[in-house]
């Protein structure tokens, strides 16, 4: 049995004193990750080649004599791209998940539900089979996506009538269309493309540069998702009862579904369509956090960045030099983890 | 007219239809301070879809609804919620939520973008769940809440908005006769002290001559407004229910039961 709260330390104060452990604490983790992710490979780089790569850096002096040219080199050059990428992947779909669950009512919704990864796949794999770079194959997946976005809207828009158990039909069934495409466009592909097509539809960070406008948009999201943390709050309770305490509830939809559909789209334009993570970390941390998407909605993004640092981390060393694709750890680690805290809180409860 | 102000709640030639029925046409009404309202009717005589519309849930076929003479569409949801507080007769536990994170969205219409709850608005939201009697349960989950205890703190969390109209869809739902009777006690003190008004739909005829002073009895060919004591009578309840209904004198009160 709990002490009964004294009345002393109030709620709200509780309440911020719990966010900032929680989000200081992953942010924590999450730079803890990147330092593990900068130095582990298959090259070695040793912390004091890091610390040395720091030092250069803040007092903006060119590389002293002393350090390590080609640990440098691997460092900002490769790892630090690919970590950087792995984190806003991370945060953006995990957001999106988080946002997607509010939206759809449906604590089970992933970021993909909707068929944007689906879209953006055709897209990708379009390019590859036409053998184009990837600067076209991102392209083509973002336009992929933004089509889905627009095709769900419209045909969940027909005739006027809305809700969002019509968008989530409309959005299911095309992302359903969008399977069938996928396996079309693999059954008819050479051997030599299949390899990278399935990686892309996987989820899969090796190709992936510096985050550039992604991570630009990731952060105004973030501000956009505070702005929107209380009235999602609201609409837990149900769509009339946000209504009724005065949310703009059709406006507020529009919004999730633009705001999750974008993110999304800019993550699978960087990484393919990575599994798992999007439905698994927002679900863990409401089993966990509880639903104050104030303190939710930044956590599932932290935690996102950091389980899919990590999961690269793994991906690009397991069973290194070969390099799996980042999808394959995280539906790995996602899949019993989110048993376990379901089992975890299924005991709580009872 | 010896209103100088407009009334809290009003209606301009409103005209109200569902799946085909008119429930009201051209209608006005007229909700002025102090005064507390039953809506009476059948089942699917239409009392929810008439107190969503007059709340601004669902918009009216024609007409306007005027919350103190400033027409609801002009009106920003949030300044809505500010004066308008709305009890309804459903509510979700899809997502997890404790009692007191609920009984505190009630502030939500007062707050600001980014602001969080201050510790006052915590104190109401203490001080409601004290008088709903679910002061115990701060902490507890709401989907282990019966169904009596849901509508309490439904109920709560609209003391918590403090709002001047009050808008109840069926509040006595799944509350025992103590807690019917003592919540209703409550709620109609709250609207006294915001100098407000009270509009509720109720199936107890009873609780209806004990808390209001005027009725809209929904009738198909449309809506009748009076008195308490023009309405409540056995001819006009029997042609409302389409029920043989007797009134008793008791020693408190008239007292209604179906023959």
């Amino acid at each position: 049995m709990k002490p009964p709260a004294t009345k002393a330390d109030s709620f709200s104060q509780q309440q911020k004193l719990r966010a900032t452990f929680w989000l200081g604490g992953l942010g924590l983790a999450c730079l803890l990750s990147l330092i593990l992710a900068l130095l582990t490979g298959s090259i070695s780089v040793s912390g004091y080649d890091l610390w040395q790569l720091i030092i250069d850096t803040l007092t903006l002096s060119s590389p002293s004599t002393s350090s390590n040219t080609l640990a440098t080199t691997v460092m900002t050059e490769l790892r630090l791209p690919r970590a950087l990428s792995a984190l806003v992947v991370g945060a953006e779909l995990a957001l999106a998940g988080c946002l997607m669950q509010v939206l759809l009512r449906n604590p089970l919704a992933d970021p993909y539900v909707l068929g944007v990864s689906g879209g953006a796949a055709v897209g990708a794999l379009f390019s590859i089979m036409s053998g184009l770079g990837a600067f076209w194959v991102s392209g083509s997946a973002f336009v992929g996506a933004l089509t889905n976005l627009l095709l769900v809207f419209g045909l969940s828009h027909a005739k006027g009538v809305w809700s969002p158990s019509r968008l989530l039909l409309t959005g299911v069934v095309t992302a359903a269309g969008w399977g069938a495409v996928i396996s079309f466009m693999l059954s008819i592909g050479e051997d030599n493309q299949l390899r990278g097509m399935l990686f892309w539809l996987m989820g899969d960070l090796s190709r992936a540069s510096l985050p550039g406008w992604h991570g630009l948009f990731l952060l105004i999201s973030l501000v956009i998702s505070a702005l929107l943390a209380r009235p999602l709050n609201m609409m837990l309770r149900g769509e009339l009862q946000a209504k009724a305490l005065g949310v703009s509830v059709y406006p507020l939809q529009i919004t999730l579904y633009l705001l999750a559909s974008v993110l999304t789209a800019s993550a699978v334009t960087q990484a393919g369509s990575v599994g798992f993570l999007g439905l698994v970390v927002p679900h863990i941390l409401r089993l966990s956090l509880g639903s104050d998407h104030r303190l939710l909605l930044p956590a599932t993004a932290l935690a996102g960045a950091c389980l899919l640092l990590l999961a690269d981390t793994l991906a690009r060393t397991l069973i290194a030099p070969q390099q799996l694709p980042v999808g394959v750890i995280t539906a790995f680690i996602g899949v019993p983890v989110f048993l376990w805290v379901l089992q975890k809180s299924n005991r709580g409860l009872t | 007219m010896t209103h100088i102000s407009p009334p809290l709640l009003s209606t301009l030639g409103l005209t109200v239809t569902i799946a085909g029925k008119t429930l009201c046409q051209d209608w006005a009404l007229a909700l002025n301070q102090g005064e507390i309202w039953g809506i009476l009717g059948g089942n699917g005589a239409g009392k929810t879809t008439l107190l969503h519309t007059l709340a601004g849930l669902r918009a009216a076929d024609n007409g306007q609804v005027l919350l103190q003479g400033i027409p609801l569409e002009q009106l920003k949801s949030r300044q809505r919620a500010q004066q308008l507080g709305f009890l309804l007769q459903d509510d979700s536990t899809a997502f997890p939520a404790t009692v007191l994170e609920t009984a505190l969205q009630g502030r939500h219409p007062h707050l600001g973008p980014f602001a969080w709850e201050s510790q006052s608005d915590e104190n109401l939201a203490h001080n409601a769940l004290q008088r709903v009697e679910l002061d115990d349960f701060c902490q507890r989950n709401i989907d282990q809440l019966s169904g009596g205890e849901r509508q309490r703190l439904k109920i709560a969390t609209l003391m918590v908005q403090q709002p001047k109209i009050w808008l109840l869809d069926e509040p006595a739902n799944h509350l025992d006769l103590h807690h019917q009777v003592s919540l209703l006690q409550q709620l109609l003190a709250d609207v006294k002290q915001q100098s407000g008004c009270l509009l509720m739909s109720l199936h107890d005829l009873n609780l209806a001559q004990r808390f209001c002073d005027h009725l809209i009895l929904l009738f198909p060919e449309g809506p009748m407004i009076g008195t308490k004591e023009e309405l409540l009578t056995e001819e006009r309840l029997e042609q409302l229910y389409q029920h043989p209904i007797r009134r008793l004198e008791t020693e408190a009160g008239p007292v209604f039961i179906p023959a």
